[in-house]
């Protein structure tokens, strides 16, 4: 699940906001990763879990600038919550991170 | 050959401890009229081991980061896990007279509320994910620590289970060992006809790890598979032949026991035969 999800900054959202006066920001999962990578650089504690979700998760640029502070356990969405527990556990400021729909139906 | 440990205790005297915690979980499961009796008593001398010789922990040290770290995979088996903890000092035994009382937090499987116990486990197939955490924390932090996590056979056939070894494989997490309660019995019956999960040596070994098979009931065997890695780079397997229910002899590899309770006259019967092992252990020149 590589593919980003689609921009809500179409041409027709575009305009609506316009229409009702808002003012668009910064995607979600865009301000997400950018604030953990800040967090991440100032604290070697916190540490990110990917289940081969880094590219949806936004967390390139992080697994690159900080390869240490990321584990990767590919698609295994049960083992990536045990793990993060597991890093919680043993002291590091664990976050797991993979699409809703699996992070949840998968690893109950 | 006798084995000493670091705190000097014989294999004789680790054998004298365990019919003490034998007869503690028994005890405290006729008296709360519920338990997990057979799969604790197949893994009561591994703790005895872990506990006594292998674990750098006590009840001082369980705030040090640097402490070795234990996860009962196999929640079930708590009452093991209770009367080693109590016999260690993690707690009062009296406390145990509450086990699964109303209000009392020793309830029928392990949380992190007791002295002692690392985790909440009991849904089956989070202890190994959750070592693998710890370990890899461990790695990260360059710190001395060793983590030990003890699973059911039948356990196994949690899927979570495998992405854990797997991820301990690629990771060659040589701090962290799993111990398998090989007692071969589950709820439905034997763990070959529910759903076989044999050979297990040769499934962690494809998983890249180092396998060590041995006799879970001998003192010698468990400490020399427990001590240290198995290879460098790999975590170890220890696989532990166990039999359900050891040290009863009605109970020994029956089905029912489980989470079968004993009455009155089984466990007067189980008292009865653990005083004659004990006695006759006696008997015999130390």
């Amino acid at each position: 699940m590589s593919a980003p999800a689609p921009s809500m900054f179409s041409p027709d959202a575009k305009a609506m906001a316009e229409k009702l006066g808002l003012k668009m920001g910064r995607a979600n999962l865009d301000e997400f990763a950018a604030t953990l990578l800040e967090l991440a650089k100032t604290n070697s504690k916190v540490v990110a879990v990917t289940s081969d979700s880094r590219g949806s998760g936004k967390l390139g640029p992080f697994g690159q600038a900080l390869p240490k502070q990321l584990i990767e356990v590919g698609i295994a969405e049960q083992n990536l919550v045990g793990i993060t527990a597991g890093l919680a556990a043993a002291g590091k400021r664990a976050f797991g991170v993979s699409p809703a729909c699996f992070l949840t139906a998968r690893s109950l | 050959m006798p084995v000493k440990s670091e705190n000097g205790m014989t294999d004789r005297e680790l054998e004298l401890k365990s019919i003490h915690l034998r007869r503690s979980l028994l005890r405290h499961i006729y008296h709360a009229g519920a338990g997990h009796t057979g799969g604790s008593l197949s893994c009561v001398d591994i703790l005895n081991v872990l506990y006594n010789r292998i674990l750098r922990v006590s009840p001082e040290t369980f705030d040090d980061p640097n402490r070795d770290r234990y996860v009962q995979s196999k929640g079930h088996s708590v009452e093991a896990l209770y009367a080693v903890l109590a016999d260690r000092g993690f707690f009062p035994e009296s406390e145990l007279e509450g086990l699964c009382r109303y209000q009392s937090p020793f309830v029928g499987h392990p949380t992190r509320k007791i002295p002692g116990i690392e985790m909440n486990t009991g849904a089956l197939g989070h202890g190994l994910p959750i070592s693998v955490g710890m370990a890899l924390a461990g790695k990260m932090d360059n710190a001395p620590y060793r983590v030990f996590t003890l699973l059911g056979d039948g356990e196994l056939a949690e899927g979570s289970n495998w992405e854990a070894a797997m991820a301990a494989g690629h990771y060659g997490l040589d701090n962290l060992m799993a111990i398998i309660d090989h007692n071969t019995l589950q709820i439905t019956g034997r763990t070959r006809d529910v759903c076989s999960n044999e050979p297990l040596d040769e499934k962690f070994r494809a998983f890249g790890w180092a396998v060590r098979t041995v006799n879970g009931h001998n003192f010698a065997e468990l400490t020399g598979a427990l001590s240290g890695p198995a290879q460098a780079n790999k975590p170890t397997c220890v696989i532990a032949n166990t039999i359900k229910g050891r040290g009863v002899s009605f109970m020994e590899d029956v089905v029912k026991w489980h989470h079968g309770v004993p009455s009155e006259t089984d466990f007067e019967r189980a008292l009865n035969e653990l005083d004659e092992a004990e006695a006759r252990m006696k008997e015999v020149a130390a």
